[in-house]
């Protein structure tokens, strides 16, 4: 376990290395980012002051190197349109958007795991076909659209949540819901066929000829297995949320990481831009390391190497 | 298998079969078959009559989606009460045709969807290739890139880089292709894993065949059914990508009828005119829905074979 765990966690900051030279180098080639910070109809010498004050005279190499080195004491640089360290500003926003992914998380295990269960236990059933029609529908709904027509309907028209902000728990329902059904399909349907996976096998027939009933053996027995990839998908689809809360954050105006992007992005705002892609890969990252890890102690086969 | 330690190295929980959540493993049953096949049926009808409406938007209306009359603005639909059959679906608020636009905005969907699964296809497809047939130091340096990759938030990046490479049409079909490629190099790594083992490879080799002969004549025609449902995930994924993009302003832009773009320019008055965004996103509903069928069924004809 510990020669896997360590080869594994060799293997993350490998790729953290890339993705942060990655994310670094793609910044630099999009365009020259001291005339977008200038602003329009800036003169050479605004364009210069720019260029030496964030470090985009110096050769790329050097300018990586002490970026990096920075963002690894905590110090993402300053964000000119907020006035404030790009840090803090993170510090700031990042529990909002985890507490809203979280909320999304929960809703969407909420929804596709009983649906799952039920379906896997009763493949071609109503309930499955009500599972079904769920998670081809959520596969084609755009997201946007889903929180604007929530947002008209539920908010407006029947006001019964406040369509933005991230004021109390109420705040967060619509944003939690649109985010957490754009991640229901996929969950639904690993559950689902680990269940008629875990039904179909051996152990289960065994255990359901001793006579345990039913219940016993759906929670005691095929559960457990089909849950494991369920678990380790969540972790990894979490990671995914955070990313994927750009568009429901700026629906909603939530205050989180996902607003702070938008905001950067239509204000130039560089290093803000920078910090965030880097620190959602980095939770990225994080989320499937510990995944993977959660995965190995669960099932020793992976553990070998043999796949 | 013969995966030295280096690609084991990897066999991290993103590195899976990214279509073993989608296996259907229920029992065949013979309603579901139908509904599958009836259902895939009226998935490609809707492509096609959708693609038609895209290709033929010149002659089926007669108004121009980048001018409209000023004095024609916010004409509601045909369904409402003051509507007319002059504009079926209204105008929008520089009164411009709504028809006519979404018509328009077919195309530029059907061209991210295509364009973008072609660049994310062909690498992607390269990559898998590569890896799951040379095995070895290659897949583990490709299973590494592709790790890498997954590792990078696809929408903020998109709309990082879209954005400061300045948003367009062409921005947009760029980055998409360079973002969306992990699932064809995933699904073809593990595909061509399996077949380099068989013995119709073993003998095209020991015949004498070069490598790219093999992967040519032998390797990618037994791929490319896999591959098939992957280029319809990635289309959708790419279309809904653009439109979510547009929608913030980062991708497509005006005067352009881009679907995310029309919803975003109707959001200001959707509480009395809720039509101005409920058509556009029925309309992208559609067709991400009819790719999904097309793509299900795919899905559907290629696991029968396989377990036949």
């Amino acid at each position: 376990m510990w020669q896997y765990t360590l080869r594994r966690l060799l293997v993350s900051v490998m790729v953290a290395f890339t993705v942060s030279v990655i994310t670094f180098s793609l910044l630099r080639m999009a365009g020259d980012p001291a005339v977008a910070l200038a602003g329009e109809g800036a003169s050479m010498a605004d364009i210069e002051r720019i260029r030496v004050e964030y470090n985009l005279d110096r050769p790329a190499l050097e300018a990586y190197w002490d970026w990096v080195t920075k963002a690894l004491q905590g110090n993402f640089g300053r964000s000119f349109n907020l006035n404030a360290d790009v840090s803090q500003l993170i510090a700031e926003r990042l529990p909002v958007t985890f507490y809203l992914s979280s909320l999304a998380l929960l809703f969407a295990l909420g929804l596709s795991l009983p649906l799952g269960i039920l379906a896997g236990l009763k493949p071609n059933s109503l309930i499955d076909r009500i599972a079904l029609t769920i998670s081809v529908v959520g596969q084609a709904m755009p997201t946007f659209w889903f929180g604007l027509i929530l947002m008209i309907w539920v908010g407006l028209r029947w006001g019964l949540l406040p369509i933005s902000g991230n004021e109390g728990f109420a705040s967060y329902v619509m944003p939690a819901i649109v985010l957490g059904y754009y991640v229901t399909p996929v969950l639904l349907r690993l559950t689902r066929a680990g269940i008629i996976d875990a039904m179909s096998s051996d152990y289960i027939r065994t255990a359901r000829a001793k006579g345990i009933g039913m219940t016993a053996v759906v929670f005691r027995h095929a559960l457990r297995n089909a849950m494991i990839p369920v678990v380790s998908l969540a972790a990894v689809q979490f990671g995914f949320l955070l990313g994927g809360s750009i568009i429901v954050e700026s629906v909603f105006s939530v205050n989180g990481i996902g607003l702070l992007a938008w905001q950067a992005i239509q204000r130039s705002d560089f290093d803000v831009m920078q910090a965030v892609v880097l620190v959602a890969s980095a939770v990225y990252i994080l989320l499937t390391f510990l995944a993977d890890l959660l995965n190995a102690m669960l099932n020793p086969r992976l553990r070998t190497g043999l796949q | 298998m013969t995966t030295s330690v280096d690609a084991t190295t990897f066999n991290s929980g993103m590195v899976t079969d990214p279509l073993a959540d989608q296996n259907d493993s229920a029992p065949p049953s013979a309603w579901r078959a139908v509904l599958r096949q009836t259902a895939m049926v009226a998935g490609i009808v809707a492509l096609i009559a959708i693609a038609l409406l895209a290709l033929l938007a010149p002659w089926l209306t007669s108004y121009d989606p980048y001018s409209g009359d000023l004095t024609q603005r916010y004409l509601p639909p045909v369904w409402h009460s003051a509507g007319t059959w002059e504009h079926v679906f209204g105008t929008d608020g520089q009164g411009r045709d709504y028809f006519c636009r979404l018509l328009y905005g077919a195309r530029i969907s059907l061209i991210i969807g295509v364009s973008t699964t072609l660049i994310s296809g062909l690498i992607g497809t390269s990559l898998g290739v590569l890896a799951g047939y040379f095995g070895g130091k290659v897949d583990a340096l490709i299973t590494f890139i592709i790790t890498t990759r997954l590792s990078m938030p696809v929408t903020l990046v998109a709309a990082v880089v879209a954005s400061l490479m300045g948003s367009s049409l062409h921005t947009v079909i760029a980055v998409l292709g360079l973002l969306l490629w992990d699932r064809f190099a995933v699904v073809s790594r593990s595909a061509v894993q399996e077949l380099r083992s068989l013995e119709y490879v073993t003998a095209a080799r020991a015949l004498g065949c070069s490598n790219l002969r093999v992967i040519f004549t032998q390797i990618l025609p037994n791929v490319s059914q896999f591959l098939l449902v992957v280029l319809t995930i990635e289309m959708a994924h790419a279309i809904l990508l653009e439109s979510a993009l547009s929608f913030l302003g980062l991708g497509v832009q005006p005067p352009l009828p881009s679907w995310g773009l029309m919803i975003a320019e109707g959001k200001s008055q959707m509480l009395f005119k809720p039509w101005l965004i409920t058509i556009p996103g029925v309309c992208l509903f559609v067709l991400i829905m009819a790719i999904s069928l097309v793509g299900d069924g795919l899905r559907d004809m290629s696991a029968r074979k396989s377990t036949r």
